[in-house]
């Protein structure tokens, strides 16, 4: 492998990102961190990463799903796999209100999604998917 | 409201009259075809009378020119038949058609009938009485004054034969009955007298023929026009029934409005109909709903009451209605209605319980469309068009509520689960040994604190299942209540936290408090919220004041007022929301539920109160709440 996969985490949570960046940076990975949507896609707008950890609700509720559908919609940005983690329970996301069901409704912008905590076993496997899809 | 002159609609009126003369045109057509039916028995008729004449005594009957009458008889009305059937088809001209071949059907069978009575005795001849047929058909089938017409024919005839007799410019034929001579010309004044009463039998049968039938006509074109105000009435009704049905099954305000417009712009034959909802404060009037009108017209646009002297009129209970919009000076949008040719308007208010929400309208080309019928129709109408806005509306608003306490739960959900997920993460980080190894003993415990997290975030998940399937409303026990006790209270609670912190606490509670209904535990919850983020948002040497007064129609004020960081101009709208915190506030305190406003909008809420805000960042910010106080003179303010 040449240059270490480039990973950026976009979540509110300092200490999930810190945990996951320990994890990451052992494996090798360089990672980038970014604590709101505003933020994460200045990010984005400096160098293109190989795979985005996105959080849903930020500073709104559904702040996570809107970057992931900005990044769909922009050229430059479409290809980008983002590995979507939450702390809503699952079945609460896929059971719920009319405005959550809309967002699903729109074409699923994300490449996989996890509630959260994620075991650090469980992330390393799902980044290694990511970055082999996206080779292949 | 102008007097309205009956509906007057050009179109309208040439399509009524080309519809009743394709009825009348088809039923003429239809008597036409069953006169030439009945002449088919007139031949045989003829050929039997002569066979039967002859053994009854009648001598020197001329059988040979009567059967050549009745020859004669069967050939015209082969043709007739022939013609009337050639020509079916019921275009508007054919009435003329058919009424000419009427008329010749007549005049061939009169000059039959005078040959025959000619040849059968003149004036004495008994077929005489068979000239009165014709009178009474005349009627039935032309114009009903035709038949005095027929009437004057035959009594021409007549006179014309007996003068022809008696002066012997024509050779009489007398009836011949075993051997005795009935001959006219012997009993002139006898054949004057007959000819005197068979001339009046003919008038008086015309006339009373004439009269009859044009009556039957009249009721006949009555029943027409009433069976058609019938089918206009079964329309309306129909449309009535369609909206009464949205009542209870169309739940969406826009699809109910979308429909009830369509389908009255469809009854009531008009250009557009439009719906206009009054908002909130009673000042503007929206176009929420427009069938048939132009959409850029009124779209969007949004009428101020205050502005319009007729829609004022309109919001004040009175319906209007105007024939001719060019006089129309009271409009606000007039040039749009010009613009769209519209000559007639009609407005009825929307009424719900006796309250006015809104405009119903209709829009119409022609000019003085709309009859004192039609407005009450619409009034009618409007009646049920409001009651399903108002439906649909409470429906939608359900429908909100319960969106919100769905987003309720999962930002409950995500805020319970978030620290836990957070701890679990670090956790595996240091079991994980990312963080260099560790004894048995500080990998076993770490376990254990991992497995009670773990069981800590499936109670949350169970907890928050069992509320939901238990969302109840708490019940609160209204009694009044004295807040002296409550204040003093909050003042001993509050008073050294904020002289640790180096702030002014004041509490002022004024001498006619009115008594208010409610639970004194929620309001004390709400104060205490309140004064509590007053104190943590106010830096050392500021102030916090708490003021409870009488408030203006017959409220209790509470104001609490601080010279804290104040709240940030748009986190002013999610103030009141679960778990929401204002950026200043976090950076100031990094811990807070975001629960504490929003359970003091609850309680102002329960208690039919209200609170607004004014803040300044960096200024302060004042609370002021108002809750209704004791009906009727009540127990005295309290303290």
């Amino acid at each position: 492998m040449g240059n270490p996969a480039d990973i950026l985490i976009i979540d509110d949570d300092r200490d999930i990102v810190d945990t996951m960046r320990i994890i990451l940076e052992s494996n090798n990975y360089q990672v980038r961190a970014a604590y709101n949507g505003k933020e994460g896609y200045a990010e984005l707008e400096k160098k293109v990463p190989d795979v985005v950890i996105l959080d849903v609700m930020m500073s709104t509720d559904t702040e996570g799903f809107d970057l992931a559908y900005k990044l769909q919609r922009d050229p430059d940005f479409k290809r980008i796999p983002i590995l979507m983690l939450t702390s809503f329970p699952q079945k609460m996301a896929e059971e719920g209100p009319e405005k959550f069901q809309h967002i699903l409704g729109e074409g699923w912008p994300v490449t996989l999604f996890f509630e959260k905590p994620i075991q650090p076993e469980k992330l390393l496997s799902a980044i290694e998917e990511i970055l082999r899809d996206k080779k292949g | 409201m102008t007097p309205i002159p009956p509906e007057i609609n050009d179109q309208e009126l040439r399509d009524a009259i080309e519809e009743r003369k394709r009825i009348i045109s088809g039923e003429l057509k239809e008597r036409t075809h069953w006169f030439i039916r009945l002449r088919w028995f007139v031949p045989g008729g003829i050929l039997l009378g002569s066979a039967v004449a002859v053994p009854l005594g009648f001598e020197g009957l001329p059988i040979g020119i009567l059967l050549l009458t009745a020859a004669a008889i069967l050939v015209y009305n082969l043709i007739f038949f022939f013609i009337g059937r050639k020509k079916t088809g019921d275009g508007i001209g054919q009435r003329g058609y058919i009424r000419s071949l009427t008329r010749w059907q007549f005049g061939l069978d009169y000059v039959a009938i005078l040959v025959l009575i000619h040849f059968t005795g003149g004036m004495a001849s008994p077929l005489v009485f068979f000239l009165i047929f014709h009178i009474i058909f005349a009627s039935i089938l032309l114009p009903s004054r035709s038949s005095y017409g027929f009437a004057t024919l035959v009594v021409a005839g007549m006179v014309a034969n007996c003068i022809a007799e008696y002066a012997g410019w024509i050779t009489p034929h007398p009836l011949v009955f075993r051997g005795q001579t009935l001959n006219s010309a012997d009993l002139p004044v006898h054949t004057a007298v007959m000819l005197g009463f068979f001339v009046a039998s003919v008038y008086i049968t015309a006339f009373f023929t004439s009269s009859i039938m044009g009556m039957l006509r009249k009721r006949i074109s009555n029943l027409v026009d009433l069976s058609e105000a019938v089918r206009r009435l079964n329309e309306k009704m129909s449309a009535l029934y369609a909206v009464t049905q949205a009542i209870g099954s169309v739940k969406k305000l826009d699809r109910v409005l979308k429909m009830v417009t369509s389908e009255l712009c469809r009854v009531m034959e008009v250009l557009g109909i439009s719906v206009k909802l009054l908002s909130a404060d009673g000042k503007f009037l929206h176009y929420v709903a427009a069938d048939g009108l132009v959409a850029d017209v009124f779209k969007s646009k949004v009428v101020e009451v205050a502005k319009s002297p007729l829609n004022r009129q309109v919001v004040e209970g009175k319906p209007y209605v105007t024939g001719r919009v060019t006089h129309g000076e009271m409009f606000q949008f007039g040039e749009d209605l010009a613009a769209a040719d519209i000559q007639s308007v009609l407005f009825v208010p929307l009424f719900v319980e006796e309250k006015v929400i809104g405009i119903l309208g209709a829009y119409c080309k022609y000019q003085e469309r709309f009859t004192p019928d039609e407005v009450d129709f619409f009034r009618q109408a409007a009646g049920l068009v409001a009651v399903a806005i108002e439906n649909a509306r409470a429906y939608e608003a359900i429908e909100k509520l319960m969106e919100e306490r769905t987003w309720f739960m999962m930002r409950v959900a995500h805020n319970l689960r978030s620290p836990l997920a957070a701890v679990i993460s670090m956790l595996d980080v240091v079991r994980g040994g990312y963080q260099g190894a560790l004894n048995e003993t500080q990998s076993e415990y770490l376990r254990r604190v991992d497995r009670r997290i773990r069981t800590m975030l499936a109670m949350i998940n169970e907890l928050l299942a069992l509320a939901k399937s238990r969302e109840e409303k708490r019940k609160i026990s209204f009694t009044p209540l004295d807040l002296s006790v409550t204040t003093g209270r909050i003042e001993r609670t509050f008073q050294d936290e904020a002289l640790q912190k180096g702030l002014k606490f004041e509490m002022i509670v004024s001498e006619d408090l009115p008594s208010i209904p409610g639970d004194a535990d929620m309001i004390e919850q709400a104060l205490e919220n309140l004064v509590s983020n007053a104190i943590k948002y106010t830096r050392g040497g500021g102030q916090v004041r708490v003021e409870l007064s009488k408030g203006p129609k017959n409220t209790l004020q509470v104001q609490v007022s601080d010279t804290g960081i104040g709240i940030p101009q748009k986190a002013r709208q999610n103030l009141f929301q679960e778990f929401f915190r204002a950026e200043n506030a976090k950076a100031m305190e990094e811990h807070g539920t975001g629960l504490g406003l929003a359970l003091v909008k609850e309680v102002v809420d329960q208690h039919g109160g209200r609170i607004i805000v004014e803040s300044e960042e960096g200024l302060g910010t004042l609370f002021v709440i108002h809750f209704p106080a004791m009906r009727g003179a009540g127990e005295p303010g309290s303290r």
